[in-house]
Protein backbone atom coordinates (compact mmCIF):
# COMPACT_ATOMS: atom_id res chain seq x y z
CA UNK A 1 0.00 0.00 0.00
CA UNK A 2 1.36 3.14 -1.06
CA UNK A 3 1.17 5.70 2.02
CA UNK A 4 -1.57 8.22 -0.03
CA UNK A 5 -1.18 11.88 1.39
CA UNK A 6 -4.69 14.01 1.26
CA UNK A 7 -4.00 17.47 -0.06
CA UNK A 8 -4.36 20.08 2.40
CA UNK A 9 -6.69 23.10 1.32
CA UNK A 10 -4.89 25.71 2.90
CA UNK A 11 -6.65 29.38 1.68
CA UNK A 12 -9.25 29.47 -0.42
CA UNK A 13 -10.40 32.24 -2.40
CA UNK A 14 -13.89 33.28 -3.65
CA UNK A 15 -13.78 35.54 -7.05
CA UNK A 16 -16.67 37.26 -8.35
CA UNK A 17 -17.41 39.56 -11.75
CA UNK A 18 -19.98 41.67 -12.45
CA UNK A 19 -20.66 42.63 -16.16
CA UNK A 20 -21.87 46.18 -16.97
CA UNK A 21 -23.48 46.52 -20.21
CA UNK A 22 -23.43 50.02 -21.59
CA UNK A 23 -26.61 52.19 -20.76
CA UNK A 24 -27.10 55.68 -22.52
CA UNK A 25 -29.67 57.57 -22.07
CA UNK A 26 -30.95 60.32 -24.56
CA UNK A 27 -33.13 63.58 -24.24
CA UNK A 28 -35.08 62.27 -27.22
CA UNK A 29 -36.01 58.67 -28.36
CA UNK A 30 -37.32 60.29 -31.27
CA UNK A 31 -36.53 63.37 -33.59
CA UNK A 32 -39.01 65.01 -35.82
CA UNK A 33 -37.70 67.34 -38.82
CA UNK A 34 -40.14 69.56 -41.04
CA UNK A 35 -39.61 71.58 -43.68
CA UNK A 36 -42.72 73.48 -44.97
CA UNK A 37 -41.79 75.70 -48.65
CA UNK A 38 -41.74 79.04 -48.39
CA UNK A 39 -41.72 81.10 -52.15
CA UNK A 40 -38.63 82.56 -52.84
CA UNK A 41 -36.79 80.99 -49.61
CA UNK A 42 -33.93 78.49 -50.43
CA UNK A 43 -34.24 74.61 -48.72
CA UNK A 44 -32.05 74.56 -45.72
CA UNK A 45 -30.83 71.86 -43.63
CA UNK A 46 -32.69 72.28 -40.26
CA UNK A 47 -30.96 71.52 -37.05
CA UNK A 48 -32.00 69.42 -33.64
CA UNK A 49 -29.77 68.98 -30.75
CA UNK A 50 -29.52 65.16 -28.89
CA UNK A 51 -28.63 64.91 -25.36
CA UNK A 52 -26.55 61.62 -25.07
CA UNK A 53 -25.81 60.50 -21.17
CA UNK A 54 -24.16 57.61 -20.10
CA UNK A 55 -26.21 55.94 -17.64
CA UNK A 56 -23.50 53.06 -17.10
CA UNK A 57 -20.87 52.32 -14.41
CA UNK A 58 -18.41 52.72 -16.64
CA UNK A 59 -16.82 54.89 -19.64
CA UNK A 60 -18.27 53.95 -23.07
CA UNK A 61 -16.67 54.98 -26.02
CA UNK A 62 -19.48 55.15 -29.49
CA UNK A 63 -19.48 55.32 -32.80
CA UNK A 64 -22.46 56.79 -35.07
CA UNK A 65 -23.87 56.57 -38.11
CA UNK A 66 -26.87 57.79 -39.95
CA UNK A 67 -29.17 57.10 -43.01
CA UNK A 68 -29.37 60.30 -45.98
CA UNK A 69 -30.73 62.74 -45.65
CA UNK A 70 -29.74 63.09 -42.43
CA UNK A 71 -26.57 63.73 -40.92
CA UNK A 72 -24.59 63.97 -38.01
CA UNK A 73 -20.98 65.93 -37.77
CA UNK A 74 -19.73 63.70 -34.98
CA UNK A 75 -18.69 60.38 -35.65
CA UNK A 76 -17.52 59.39 -32.40
CA UNK A 77 -17.98 60.27 -28.63
CA UNK A 78 -16.53 58.99 -25.25
CA UNK A 79 -19.06 59.34 -22.83
CA UNK A 80 -18.02 59.85 -19.13
CA UNK A 81 -20.58 58.78 -16.63
CA UNK A 82 -23.40 61.03 -15.68
CA UNK A 83 -21.61 63.33 -17.85
CA UNK A 84 -24.12 64.20 -20.58
CA UNK A 85 -23.22 65.66 -24.32
CA UNK A 86 -25.06 67.03 -26.78
CA UNK A 87 -24.49 65.88 -30.74
CA UNK A 88 -26.77 68.34 -33.28
CA UNK A 89 -28.30 66.03 -36.10
CA UNK A 90 -29.45 67.42 -39.47
CA UNK A 91 -31.94 66.86 -41.96
CA UNK A 92 -31.10 68.34 -45.56
CA UNK A 93 -34.73 68.65 -47.28
CA UNK A 94 -33.19 69.21 -50.41
CA UNK A 95 -31.59 65.90 -50.77
CA UNK A 96 -35.33 64.10 -50.43
CA UNK B 1 -44.13 66.05 -54.20
CA UNK B 2 -44.54 66.56 -50.23
CA UNK B 3 -43.53 63.36 -48.35
CA UNK B 4 -42.06 62.01 -45.44
CA UNK B 5 -38.79 59.77 -44.81
CA UNK B 6 -37.48 57.99 -42.20
CA UNK B 7 -34.25 57.13 -41.04
CA UNK B 8 -31.89 55.91 -37.82
CA UNK B 9 -29.24 57.01 -35.83
CA UNK B 10 -27.33 54.16 -34.65
CA UNK B 11 -25.05 54.00 -31.97
CA UNK B 12 -22.30 51.33 -31.69
CA UNK B 13 -20.00 50.84 -28.53
CA UNK B 14 -16.52 50.01 -29.11
CA UNK B 15 -15.76 46.25 -27.72
CA UNK B 16 -19.49 45.52 -27.06
CA UNK B 17 -21.86 44.26 -29.30
CA UNK B 18 -24.68 46.56 -27.84
CA UNK B 19 -26.59 49.03 -30.26
CA UNK B 20 -28.80 51.95 -29.22
CA UNK B 21 -31.29 53.37 -31.74
CA UNK B 22 -32.62 57.16 -31.93
CA UNK B 23 -35.46 56.85 -34.86
CA UNK B 24 -35.13 60.24 -37.26
CA UNK B 25 -38.30 61.58 -39.60
CA UNK B 26 -38.29 64.50 -42.01
CA UNK B 27 -41.50 65.64 -43.17
CA UNK B 28 -41.22 67.45 -46.41
CA UNK B 29 -44.29 69.94 -47.54
CA UNK B 30 -44.72 71.44 -50.86
CA UNK B 31 -47.82 72.86 -52.72
CA UNK B 32 -49.25 70.14 -53.48
CA UNK B 33 -53.01 69.59 -55.55
CA UNK B 34 -55.44 65.98 -55.41
CA UNK B 35 -57.21 66.30 -58.92
CA UNK B 36 -59.94 63.57 -59.64
CA UNK B 37 -60.44 61.71 -61.48
CA UNK B 38 -57.32 61.94 -63.06
CA UNK B 39 -58.47 61.87 -66.85
CA UNK B 40 -60.69 62.65 -68.92
CA UNK B 41 -62.66 60.98 -72.02
CA UNK B 42 -65.53 62.99 -73.26
CA UNK B 43 -66.37 59.79 -75.51
CA UNK B 44 -67.70 60.56 -78.74
CA UNK B 45 -70.52 63.06 -79.66
CA UNK B 46 -72.16 64.37 -82.65
CA UNK B 47 -70.48 67.01 -85.08
CA UNK B 48 -70.72 70.26 -84.13
CA UNK B 49 -71.77 70.44 -80.57
CA UNK B 50 -70.52 70.58 -77.13
CA UNK B 51 -69.86 68.46 -74.31
CA UNK B 52 -68.54 69.81 -70.57
CA UNK B 53 -66.83 67.48 -67.70
CA UNK B 54 -65.61 68.38 -64.70
CA UNK B 55 -62.53 67.64 -62.12
CA UNK B 56 -62.06 68.43 -58.59
CA UNK B 57 -59.06 69.99 -57.25
CA UNK B 58 -57.95 69.84 -54.01
CA UNK B 59 -55.33 71.73 -52.18
CA UNK B 60 -53.95 68.59 -49.92
CA UNK B 61 -51.27 70.57 -48.59
CA UNK B 62 -50.46 73.28 -45.40
CA UNK B 63 -50.17 76.46 -47.51
CA UNK B 64 -51.98 78.19 -50.06
CA UNK B 65 -51.64 77.17 -53.70
CA UNK B 66 -51.65 78.86 -57.06
CA UNK B 67 -52.41 76.93 -60.14
CA UNK B 68 -52.75 77.31 -63.80
CA UNK B 69 -53.78 75.13 -66.87
CA UNK B 70 -52.24 74.73 -69.88
CA UNK B 71 -51.78 72.63 -72.83
CA UNK B 72 -48.77 70.35 -73.02
CA UNK B 73 -48.10 70.82 -77.17
CA UNK B 74 -46.47 67.75 -78.09
CA UNK B 75 -49.77 65.73 -77.33
CA UNK B 76 -51.66 67.77 -79.65
CA UNK B 77 -51.97 65.29 -82.17
CA UNK B 78 -54.27 63.84 -83.90
CA UNK B 79 -54.85 60.20 -83.87
CA UNK B 80 -57.76 59.19 -86.86
CA UNK B 81 -57.94 61.80 -89.29
CA UNK B 82 -61.49 60.27 -90.97
CA UNK B 83 -61.81 61.26 -94.41
CA UNK B 84 -65.18 62.36 -95.94
CA UNK B 85 -66.71 61.95 -99.32
CA UNK B 86 -67.05 64.72 -101.10
CA UNK B 87 -70.63 64.88 -102.74
CA UNK B 88 -69.80 67.57 -105.75
CA UNK B 89 -66.88 65.98 -107.38
CA UNK B 90 -66.15 62.51 -105.85
CA UNK B 91 -63.13 63.09 -104.10
CA UNK B 92 -62.45 62.01 -100.25
CA UNK B 93 -61.06 65.15 -98.68
CA UNK B 94 -58.73 65.01 -95.29
CA UNK B 95 -60.04 67.23 -92.29
CA UNK B 96 -57.76 69.74 -90.78
CA UNK B 97 -57.20 68.56 -87.12
CA UNK B 98 -57.71 72.23 -85.13
CA UNK B 99 -55.28 73.42 -82.02
CA UNK B 100 -56.13 71.57 -79.11
CA UNK B 101 -56.38 74.64 -76.79
CA UNK B 102 -59.15 74.98 -79.75
CA UNK B 103 -60.82 72.17 -79.43
CA UNK B 104 -61.09 71.63 -75.21
CA UNK B 105 -61.65 74.93 -72.92
CA UNK B 106 -60.91 74.75 -69.15
CA UNK B 107 -62.30 77.20 -67.03
CA UNK B 108 -61.05 78.52 -64.63
CA UNK B 109 -57.57 78.42 -66.20
CA UNK B 110 -55.77 79.82 -63.24
CA UNK B 111 -56.70 80.04 -59.55
CA UNK B 112 -55.50 79.86 -55.99
CA UNK B 113 -57.10 77.25 -52.96
CA UNK B 114 -56.53 77.81 -49.73
CA UNK B 115 -55.46 74.76 -47.60
CA UNK B 116 -58.01 71.98 -47.66
CA UNK B 117 -60.47 73.98 -50.06
CA UNK B 118 -61.50 72.47 -53.41
CA UNK B 119 -62.94 74.13 -56.61
CA UNK B 120 -64.50 72.30 -59.52
CA UNK B 121 -62.53 72.52 -63.20
CA UNK B 122 -64.70 72.99 -65.82
CA UNK B 123 -63.63 71.22 -68.91
CA UNK B 124 -65.59 72.05 -72.51
CA UNK B 125 -65.55 69.85 -75.88
CA UNK B 126 -66.32 71.49 -78.94
CA UNK B 127 -66.77 68.96 -81.46
CA UNK B 128 -66.38 69.54 -84.99
CA UNK B 129 -65.02 67.93 -87.51
CA UNK B 130 -64.92 64.10 -86.85
CA UNK B 131 -61.61 63.62 -85.49
CA UNK B 132 -60.31 62.13 -82.51
CA UNK B 133 -58.51 65.10 -80.38
CA UNK B 134 -55.96 63.14 -77.89
CA UNK B 135 -54.07 65.42 -75.56
CA UNK B 136 -52.67 66.49 -72.04
CA UNK B 137 -53.80 69.09 -69.70
CA UNK B 138 -51.06 70.45 -67.50
CA UNK B 139 -51.46 72.19 -64.27
CA UNK B 140 -48.49 73.72 -63.26
CA UNK B 141 -48.72 74.23 -59.37
CA UNK B 142 -45.98 76.94 -58.22
CA UNK B 143 -43.38 75.49 -55.96
CA UNK B 144 -45.14 72.33 -56.80
CA UNK B 145 -45.21 69.68 -59.43
CA UNK B 146 -46.94 69.40 -62.95
CA UNK B 147 -49.87 67.64 -62.98
CA UNK B 148 -50.92 65.89 -66.30
CA UNK B 149 -54.41 65.13 -66.81
CA UNK B 150 -55.07 63.07 -70.24
CA UNK B 151 -57.58 64.51 -72.39
CA UNK B 152 -59.38 63.00 -75.37
CA UNK B 153 -62.62 63.46 -77.17
CA UNK B 154 -64.10 62.30 -80.11
CA UNK B 155 -67.07 63.12 -82.69
CA UNK B 156 -68.70 62.15 -85.58
CA UNK B 157 -72.03 62.28 -87.84
CA UNK B 158 -74.93 60.00 -87.02
CA UNK B 159 -75.02 58.37 -90.39
CA UNK B 160 -77.64 55.04 -91.63
CA UNK B 161 -79.28 53.25 -94.10
CA UNK B 162 -82.41 51.89 -95.22
CA UNK B 163 -82.29 48.22 -96.66
CA UNK B 164 -85.07 47.77 -99.19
Amino acid sequence: MLNERKPKILFETSVMGEFGTPHLGFSESKLDFKYIWVKGVASMPITKTLSLSNAGPLPTTVSLRIDPPFSCPTEKLTLENNTPQEISIDFDPGMK
Amino acid sequence: MSDKISGKLTIAHANHPHRDVVHLQGEVCFPNLQILPPSIDFGCILNDTSKKKYIVLTNISEMAVNYEWSFLEEETNQLNAVQEEDEGNGRRKKNKALPINEVFDILPVSGRLEPGQQENVEFTYQAGNALLYNGIAVCSVDGGPDYEVPIIGDSSNVSFKLST
